[in-house]
């Protein structure tokens, strides 16, 4: 079901996670922030690695519909304009969710509700996870992002469990 | 090894002392390297992280 080289990944990860804690609880201030950020990172990424794997074991449900897709543009005449802009028709089709190596977070985790394989609040957390490691793209940050404490990383890191649970890994 | 014997010994937990992991990862917690890393991990409030250790091992 799961692979020894995931499980080795997931647990470097965690590794990295410890050494870090140890290397925060060694500082203050903004140093200890910053090691702060690293395990958020670190153990955000591990849910997000879970949570495919999760749903990789679950492939063979009913997968509900995906996005609307265009296919087959074709540019009208130039006459038909729309404020400026260039009209065009095309082909829309609506294929079945299919899981894939690059397939985001978001969506894993909305697959994940629409199949009941999480809960209304389970979806709640992991999404809250989810935009916590979204603040590693500092350039779609609209404030001075400085303040990671243990809480983030007690509040990501409660997940875990729960999840490698749900895969089957259970203490 | 007797049956019984062998179903423990596969049954027991792996766990990772302070001293193996300083040395593993370079670092110093300033313990006990006799104290197990989940204990570590529990004292300074991180249970969860603990228990995701236990888990994998």
């Amino acid at each position: 079901m799961i692979s020894e080289v995931f499980k080795k990944n997931v647990e470097w990860n965690m590794g990295q996670v410890a050494t870090q804690l140890i290397h925060a609880g060694g500082v203050n201030g903004r140093a200890r922030s910053g090691f702060y950020k690293v395990t958020v990172m670190l153990a955000a990424s591990v849910v997000e690695a879970l949570a495919f794997k999760f749903l990789e074991i679950h492939s063979s449900c009913e997968m509900p519909l995906d996005d609307w897709t265009c296919r087959e543009s074709h540019l009208l005449p130039e006459q038909y304009m729309s404020d400026g802009c260039r009209l065009s028709v095309c082909k829309r089709t609506q294929e079945k969710f299919e899981l894939k190596k690059h397939t985001d977070f978001k969506k894993i985790n909305e697959v994940c509700r629409k199949l009941s394989l999480f809960s209304d609040k389970f979806f709640g957390d992991i999404e809250k996870i989810r935009t916590l490691r979204n603040k590693i793209h500092i350039q779609g940050l609209e404030y001075v992002d400085r303040s990671y404490t243990k809480r983030e990383l007690k509040f990501i890191s409660s997940v875990i469990p729960l999840l490698l649970g749900k895969l089957g890994l259970s203490s | 090894m007797s049956q019984t014997n062998s179903i423990k010994f596969r049954k027991k937990r792996c766990t990772t002392l302070m001293g193996e992991f300083e040395k593993e990862w370079n670092v110093r917690a300033g313990v006990r390297p006799d104290m197990k890393l989940t204990t570590y991990l529990r004292r300074k409030g991180f249970s969860s992280i603990a228990k995701t250790f236990d888990m994998l091992s």
